[in-house]
């Protein structure tokens, strides 16, 4: 409930009206300049009464009263904090280009390590997509903003699937603190390790039965495991050179899982 | 973004509008370099010669590692956790390859780069074994730039493998 609580906090920071009293000004002031007082800009689009009703009902953040989607262009650039993807003024999504420089922890309000907040991430995605998903803006009927839309959407769902992802997770931390993981064209001078490998891989490949699966995708994940759990504590030890050569254990036990996997689709 | 406005069809409801609007991708100039649209996903179609090797791989298998005459190469990509087993028998005689197996465990593309590269040894004397590059490979099955690394492991396995049996034939003599 206290995870819920904080996410719902969160969500709401984002559109927040902190910085209202001056955004909004000059975000209404920019559109009454070109809609209320001059002639209408060939790029502005009026909504019609109809469908601006549908929008509140509905709830959607779009042009409201006046405002129109050009305004925002104004806003991107004076909005201080750049995870209020929503304008201030006009509640008009903003355009995407602004996702380049959102950190996936970030926009998940969570703590940037390698044990997350599996709990806390899955809620926070679900009130995320509820905010960006298309289905939300159908009924705008205002192409730009259902493709704004789509594109945040997509963010969010690789953002959230990165976060998930052991590996995945790790080598974005690397990267951000300046270390290269699992790189192309790095090599392995292990053949030991790259002989057990290939073993394991012979072994999924002539597999008869489920049976012999269940034994190796036993122990493959165990492996796993044990392989997370030391990236962990190597990762609050701050030994990252040793990280890098543990990743590329982890992404050969997840191969090998892979393979488990489709040699399993193959029975049935 | 592409893949996003793909999936966009997947979700919600399939309005005139959207079917209009996926009409008009598919038909876009970026899309005019021979894709294949798949259930709503995209996918570029491989070179022939990549999927022939890929179907039909030549020379899989092993040689026995621990006998004098054959070389192994044992090389692998953490990138993308595949791993390449690239075995030559070599005639004593005239340093030429007799025979030569692989076995890939990896993409597409890292097979098809083994299968191909065991294909050219054949017959093969050690130095030009030796000095077969990864462009041979990829101008051959015309690999995309993303997946050139996968020829240049195939020219590491190539090149440990003959080092492998150059350094059993100096201690056996």
């Amino acid at each position: 409930m206290n995870v819920i609580g904080r996410s719902r906090k969160f969500i709401s920071k984002l559109f927040s009206r902190k910085t209202r009293s001056i955004q909004s000004k000059s975000c209404y002031q920019f559109s009454a300049r070109y809609f209320s007082i001059g002639p209408r800009e060939p790029h502005s689009r009026n909504r019609n009464a109809s469908v601006n009703r549908v929008n509140q009902e509905m709830g959607v953040f779009t042009g409201k009263d006046n405002h129109t989607l050009s305004c925002c262009d104004k806003c991107t650039e004076e909005c201080e904090d750049q995870f209020r993807f929503f304008c201030e003024g006009c509640k008009y999504l903003k355009d995407p280009s602004i996702l380049d420089s959102v950190d996936h922890f970030e926009l998940f309000d969570i703590k940037e390590d390698y044990d997350i907040d599996i709990e806390k991430l899955d809620e926070t995605f679900y009130q995320l997509q509820q905010m960006f998903h298309p289905d939300r803006f159908t009924m705008t009927g205002d192409e730009d903003l259902m493709e704004n839309s789509t594109t945040y959407s997509s963010f969010i769902n690789n953002s959230y699937k990165l976060l998930k992802d052991d590996l995945e997770r790790a080598k974005y931390i690397l990267k951000k603190k300046g270390y290269k993981a699992l790189e192309e064209g790095d090599q392995i001078s292990d053949i030991e390790y790259l002989q057990q490998i290939m073993e394991i891989r012979e072994e999924i490949e002539s597999s008869e039965t489920q049976e012999e699966l269940n034994v190796l995708k036993a122990d493959t994940l165990l492996k796993k495991q044990t392989i997370v759990e030391k990236v962990s504590s190597l990762f609050k030890a701050e030994a990252y050179e040793e990280i890098i050569e543990t990743l590329v254990q982890l992404r050969y036990t997840i191969r090998i899982l892979e393979a488990i996997d489709k040699r399993e689709r193959e029975f049935i | 973004m592409f893949a996003g406005k793909l999936i966009l069809s997947r979700f919600g409801a399939p309005t005139a509008k959207r079917a209009v609007g996926l009409g008009k991708l598919f038909t876009a100039k970026r899309f005019a370099f021979s894709p294949l649209v798949l259930n709503g996903v995209m996918r570029r179609s491989y070179h022939e010669n990549v999927i022939d090797h890929y179907e039909k791989p030549r020379n899989v298998g092993s040689l026995d590692a621990k006998s004098k005459d054959v070389g192994t190469g044992l090389v692998g990509a953490p990138a993308c956790g595949d791993v390449m087993k690239l075995q030559i028998q070599v005639n004593k005689d005239d340093n030429k390859i007799e025979k030569a197996v692989f076995k890939t465990f990896g993409c597409g593309s890292a097979i098809a780069s083994s299968s191909y590269a065991t294909e050219i040894l054949h017959g093969m004397h050690l130095d030009d074994a030796m000095n077969i590059k990864n462009k041979d490979i990829s101008e051959h099955l015309k690999l995309p730039p993303v997946k050139l690394h996968c020829s240049m492991l195939a020219e590491d396995a190539i090149k440990a493998a003959v080092k492998d049996y150059r350094k059993k034939a100096d201690l056996a003599d």
